[in-house]
């Protein structure tokens, strides 16, 4: 009996060590720890068998378990922005979900999204749980420091509409948007909004005269438009941008495996795939 | 097999694997006795003649080898102290309740099970001279029954519950009295370990190291919910 449960210890221990989760590999070593306390036990040693059951199969499992709680996921923050990055009846879907699934499931990580809106990011950026920032971002949506751009996955515009009615009223961005590269806007006369629905508002009220915004929000601000306002309304486009992801530059690592791994998906053409499957 | 293909780890784990089967051979086909016996031996010799300890592997590391188990608990003390340190350096999540995963099964079998378990480490604690168990493995599992609790209704509601400052100071107080102990018993001309004042203290001994290590367990386990999420 004895040799069986010694034999088993090895191969147990054998278990943890081509273990990928590092879950299953504490809750291997949980059974290692529950094999160990009854060979104590069958070698006339009952009070090592008990402390041992006690500290090896409950305590130190949940205090790996514990802090493995963080080390075991992939934290990505995002804006809810469709088709990129959304829920639908509580189901986390997207373009970039997919993407990030996929990114995920090679580093044997479990995806942990966090929704946030787009005045909360800055204060994401700096958080240390933060490893990836989605949700159809791109290099002048928020020129932080401290950020590695990955590789593009999906080329868009940086649109304008403007109220034809409305004269001499400021022209609306996002609180960071970097717009020091489009010539035909003046510096001077741009009003920041914290937030998309904060300047639908504003010119929905027509404090000002129109508003700069890259394409997917700009489909979802559409929506918000009033019919009234549509007919004034003209959308010009007003130049190129690149939708990435976004990694605080201390993850070196993770920025390269992402690179890998969109570069893989579009040599196999299943990001052209995905692309066609949420935006058609 | 080409060594110069193995890596460091495996190696290793080679080594380890190959050592652990020497053992298990050696101590199957080994009929002598070893040294650890025969010291054993003048223990159990010793023993014999004090009615009050009938688990002898307690009346071993109590009374000769009390040593081992003060100097165990001052590693356990010196590891919470540690983790207590450290953790205030690092960011605390402000509210960790919201974060509770609920499990109608997990709260069933808590509130049936917790008072069970808390109950069986403090009978582990109390009877270590009578049977197998001892105060460390009755405080650790009296902190694994807390710790069932705290996954069914949440840390920080345990937390009101067992005021951090006032364990704290407690969990000083049994260390100085564990001392005490162990100072009179080398100190005063009489043997304190006889007769009903010898089971008295025994049993206070017991269960002042259950308490200690039962609070540390509680230490451990709140200031890692408190500063990585709950559980």
């Amino acid at each position: 009996m004895i040799l069986f449960f010694l034999f088993l210890l090895l191969v147990l221990a054998g278990a943890v060590l081509i273990q990928k989760r590092l879950l299953n590999a504490v809750i291997l070593l949980g059974v290692f720890s529950l094999t160990s306390s009854m060979i104590y036990f069958l070698v006339g040693a009952p009070d090592v068998a008990v402390t041992e059951g006690a500290i090896g199969v409950a305590f130190v499992t949940f205090i790996y378990v514990l802090a493995l709680s963080d080390q075991g996921k992939l934290h990505v923050v995002t804006e809810e922005i469709p088709p990129f990055f959304y829920q639908d009846k509580g189901r986390i879907q997207g373009i970039e979900y997919e993407i990030l699934q996929q990114l995920a499931d090679q580093l044997s990580l479990d995806l942990e999204v966090e929704f946030v809106k787009h005045s909360d990011l800055p204060s994401q950026i700096s958080s240390r749980r933060t490893e990836i920032i989605a949700g159809a971002f791109y290099k002048e949506y928020l020129p932080a420091s401290g950020l590695n751009i990955t590789l593009p996955f999906h080329q868009a515009s940086l649109a304008k509409i403007v109220d034809t009615q409305i004269e001499n009223a400021p022209i609306g961005t996002l609180t960071d948007l970097d717009v020091t590269d489009i010539k035909e806007i003046d510096a001077e006369r741009i009003s920041r909004f914290n937030a998309l629905e904060d300047l639908m508002s504003a010119y929905n009220k027509e404090k000002i005269s129109g508003f700069i915004s890259d394409s997917a929000r700009m489909s979802i601000a559409l929506n918000q438009i009033t019919t009234q306002k549509r007919k004034t309304s003209e959308i010009s486009q007003v130049s190129d941008i690149n939708y990435t992801f976004a990694i605080p530059s201390s993850e070196v690592e993770l920025t390269d495996k992402l690179n890998e791994l969109l570069e893989n998906l579009t040599k196999t053409g299943q990001l052209e795939k995905i692309l066609d499957r949420y935006l058609r | 097999m080409n060594i110069n293909r193995l890596s460091l780890k495996e190696i290793y784990v080679l080594a380890i694997v190959v050592i652990f089967l020497l053992l298990i051979i050696y101590a199957i086909f080994s009929q002598q006795q070893t040294g650890l016996q025969r010291v054993g031996g003048l223990y159990l010799k010793k023993l014999g003649a004090n009615p009050n300890i009938r688990n002898y592997v307690y009346g071993i590391y109590g009374m000769y080898r009390f040593y081992d188990t003060l100097f165990e608990l001052l590693i356990f003390s010196t590891a919470v102290l540690g983790i207590t340190i450290f953790s205030d350096l690092e960011e605390s999540r402000e509210s960790s309740s919201s974060e509770l995963i609920e499990s109608h099964v997990v709260d069933a079998s808590a509130s049936f099970l917790y008072p069970i378990i808390f109950l069986l480490g403090l009978y582990l604690a109390y009877s270590a001279h009578l049977g197998p168990g001892g105060g460390f493995a009755g405080g650790v599992i009296a902190g694994t029954g807390v710790l069932l609790l705290a996954i069914a209704i949440g840390a920080d509601r345990i937390g009101q519950l067992f005021y951090e400052q006032f364990m704290k100071k407690v969990e000083y107080l049994i260390l100085l009295l564990v001392l005490a102990i162990v100072l009179c018993s080398a100190v005063l001309p009489i043997d304190i370990y006889t007769g009903n004042r010898g089971t008295a203290v025994i049993i206070i001994a017991n269960l002042s190291m259950g308490a200690k290590v039962f609070i540390g367990s509680w230490t451990i386990l709140h200031f890692f919910v408190k500063h990585r999420g709950e559980i």
